[in-house]
């Protein structure tokens, strides 16, 4: 089983993300609606993966990959960028922080499970 | 992941949160335009609010809620980015937007069809079209020496805020603060909202403290200095350093930035009631000034025309020239284009026009005509009630108009002009027009009229079109969803009156109809002609008088039960002041004056004793227990002490002759 972190701010898009995992199943899914609430679940257990909206208040997606890729506990843990198009620069900036993947929203479930299935793969 | 996997509910429970947090944010910034200060946070959080909605729709593949908040997003990003400002037109395009959002929630709720977005789509295109360029900026590095780590990790709109705070030349610290793992939460929150109150937050930062701590790296942009930055801090480990400006600019910049703060327009927004307050206070003083004039008058009649009395009536004479002139300028203030509200029922047109099936092209003419700002946004229901009348009952169905010779596509045509202390409107289409014979069936059918009314299609069509303003007159056997639900003429013809305004109708059948509104440019305070009756004194407003005339009992003639009167060509229906009031009268020699009110075919004779002044007034309103007085629209003093004098409501009189017309004949 692998461990998912979602961290995104809309609970309805939370629950479609998690639906679609356990859907295709073999994921354990930890939700968080805020950068502090993904601050405290990142020590609490490994992870595999985690994905994560940009525009978030108080820490936003890309601060939040920056704690994660500079912190070597969590460094390895590949991430996915879930967030809309017109975001093209704060997409180019994820990316360049080390972000796996990005997936538009709105996304099909197909989309969101080909960017999981490669982030892990690259792993 | 589609809308049938997850239960709509789930949609409306959160869309529903997101636009009442939208809507608090469009409240707080409405009232920091008021204030001239729009506050970024504020723009920021409507941002990220209208974002999570676009993408909840987007996700539930609700396609106009999606579209239309994509494009409110699109917007509401330039805003908080600085590439487009919010002024007044942007603010009433971010509020219709998320209202049309809100409409488009309950409309998915109780699974009706989506209402059209495409013009909503089309002004924010065109506020988006109007912004400035954006000005190639230097890199953020080359101004302040902040970590690369950090400049990477901005968001686009933290960087676009980073470098508004440099512009205003603000100070900047970096914060350092460890918190335990276990609490950090409420630690870091409460230090944020501590520094919020000095400053603004660029980012926070989360970075990795040692064992089981953390760490985070906050830079806060502000106007004050770090001793007050320091004393806000209760949090006990954090250190604060200050961000030096990448090179002098700093010390050189303030004098020319300075022009950058001051705001670049010269306008204030002022509440109309404000305003209203104003106009009261110059009423009263007009009845001051009626005061000493009849102080003066009395002087003079003591010791004639010299000295004291003689400087008296030259102040007078200057005190009424000044508070003319306050008068006229706390109007001119009141006065906005009647474009304002003509751009608004020009979007609805398309919208209706579209549901009844029709085509219709809005011609606009004279929105520079200024009417008084109150009574504006009073105008836009009857207007809009006329033209969706046009639309619904007047204009014709393309294949119609085809087979009529007319062209497919109707014209409503919608006029203003100033026509000196009056404003005339007309709403104009091209057509069926309306069918008198049709229209006095139906008031037979409605009980309106006897079946043995007397009425002659041709000598009384005039009464018979009017028949239309009557309560519970509506000739369709549906009401339409266009023509609003129950709300009749009858509605319309009160709202225009109760602006002490008119309303006329010229049709013809198979051309179309004219409605003609006539309307004072202002209520706050009109000339009248202060007339007696009965023994009592009473108001007309001077904007309804045609002309006044000296005359007598021989030349009145009693037509069907009715008094007339020859006025040149024409024959005009009298009416008696004292015998409406039931007041006793003064029958002196059998002369009188007659004062000619109304406009076009619709006069009235008013049949007064004598005529006393003319003055300012301002009409004081009745009070709910007398308000429904037919023939008596307000009240008003005239400072010579003869107390409270009533106005006279000159469109319910000529429509209560109309009325007598009607029943005059049933007898």
């Amino acid at each position: 089983m692998k461990h998912v972190l979602i961290v995104e701010d809309s609970k309805a898009i939370r629950s479609m993300i998690r639906v679609a995992l356990e859907e295709a199943g073999g994921f354990i899914v930890v939700e968080a609606g805020n950068g502090f609430e993904a601050l405290k679940a990142l020590p609490a257990q490994p992870l595999d993966l985690i994905i994560t909206d940009i525009n978030m208040p108080d820490i936003n997606g890309l601060e939040l990959i920056g704690y994660v890729k500079s912190n070597p506990a969590y460094s390895s843990i590949p991430l996915i960028i879930v967030s809309t198009e017109k975001s093209e620069e704060d997409k180019k900036r994820g990316l360049s922080l080390g972000a796996s993947g990005y997936v538009v929203k709105p996304f099909k479930k197909e989309d969101l499970m080909s960017a999981v299935g490669k982030a892990l793969e690259g792993k | 992941m589609s809308k049938t996997d997850r239960p709509i509910k789930e949609f409306l429970a959160e869309a529903e949160d997101i636009l009442e947090s939208a809507n608090q944010a469009l409240l707080a910034l409405d009232s920091g335009q008021a204030a001239g200060r729009i506050d970024p946070d504020t723009v920021n959080s409507l941002f990220r609010a209208i974002h999570s909605f676009k993408g909840l729709a987007g996700m539930f593949e609700l396609k106009e809620p999606s579209e239309l908040s994509h494009k409110l997003e699109f917007l509401l990003d330039e805003l908080r980015l600085g590439k487009v400002g919010l002024g007044r037109e942007a603010f009433d395009v971010l509020a219709d937007t998320v209202a049309q959002l809100g409409r488009l929630v309950q409309q998915a709720g109780t699974s009706q069809p989506f209402e059209e977005v495409t013009e909503t789509r089309e002004r924010i295109d065109g506020i988006l079209r109007a912004k400035p360029s954006a000005a190639g900026e230097r890199t953020l590095a080359e101004q302040i020496s902040l970590d690369r780590g950090i400049l990477q990790v901005l968001t686009e709109y933290e960087e676009h805020r980073l470098r508004e705070c440099i512009r205003e030349q603000k100070n900047f610290f970096l914060l350092k603060a460890d918190f335990d793992l276990s609490d950090f939460e409420t630690a870091i929150k409460d230090l944020n909202a501590a520094l919020k109150k000095h400053g603004e937050i660029i980012c926070t930062l989360p970075t990795a403290g040692g064992g089981a701590g953390i760490s985070f790296t906050i830079v806060v942009g502000t106007t004050e200095d770090r001793a007050a930055l320091a004393a806000a801090i209760t949090a006990p480990r954090v250190s604060i350093e200050k961000i030096a400006y990448a090179d002098s600019r700093k010390s050189e910049e303030p004098k020319a930035e300075a022009g950058a703060l001051r705001s670049v327009s010269n306008t204030v927004r002022v509440d109309i009631y404000k305003l209203d307050n104003l106009m009261n206070i110059v009423g009263e003083m007009h009845l001051l000034k009626n005061v000493i004039g009849r102080i003066g008058k009395e002087l003079r009649a003591l010791q004639g025309f010299t000295g004291v009395s003689a400087d008296l009536h030259k102040a007078h004479r200057s005190l009424e020239r000044r508070l003319n002139e306050l008068q006229e300028g706390i109007l001119e203030v009141r006065m906005v284009p009647i474009g304002q509200i003509f751009t608004r029922l020009s979007q609805m047109v398309r919208k209706y026009a579209k549901e009844a099936g029709k085509e219709i092209e809005l011609e606009l003419q004279g929105e520079e005509t200024e009417l008084d700002k109150l009574m504006i946004e009073d105008l836009a229901d009857p207007l809009m009630h006329l033209i969706r009348n046009a639309i619904d009952h007047g204009i014709e169905f393309p294949d119609d108009r085809r087979r009529l010779g007319k062209p497919e596509q109707g014209t409503v045509r919608l006029t203003a002009s100033p026509r000196g202390n009056r404003v005339v409107i007309t709403i104009e289409d091209d057509g069926g027009g309306i069918d008198a014979a049709k229209i006095l069936a139906k008031g037979v059918e409605k009980g309106l009229l006897p079946p043995n009314h007397g009425l002659d299609l041709e000598r009384d069509r005039k009464d018979i079109l009017d028949l239309i303003f009557l309560p519970g007159f509506t000739t369709r056997e549906t009401v339409t969803e266009l023509s609003g639900r129950g709300v009749g003429m009858d509605v319309v013809k009160r709202n225009v009156s109760k602006l002490s305004g008119m309303i006329d109708i010229l049709t013809e059948p198979g051309q179309g109809t004219v409605f003609t509104l006539t309307l004072p440019i202002t209520l706050a305070i009109i000339k009248a002609l202060i007339v007696e009756a009965g023994g009592q004194l009473f108001a007309i407003p001077l904007g309804s008088v045609l002309e006044i005339l000296q005359s007598s009992s021989d030349q009145v003639e009693t037509v069907e039960g009715r008094e007339v009167m020859a006025v040149r060509e024409d024959t005009v229906p009298l009416l008696r002041v004292a015998k409406v009031f039931n007041l006793a009268v003064n029958h002196r020699r059998g002369a009188f004056y007659v004062i000619l009110v109304g406009l076009a075919e619709r006069r009235l004779g008013i049949i007064v004793e004598n005529l006393r002044d003319q003055q300012e007034i301002v009409i004081k309103p009745l009070g709910k227990r007398l308000s429904d007085i037919p023939g008596i629209s307000g009240a008003t003093e005239l400072g010579d002490r003869k107390g409270v004098v009533l106005v006279l409501d000159v469109e319910s009189l000529i429509e209560g002759t109309l009325k007598k017309t009607v029943v005059s004949t049933i007898k």
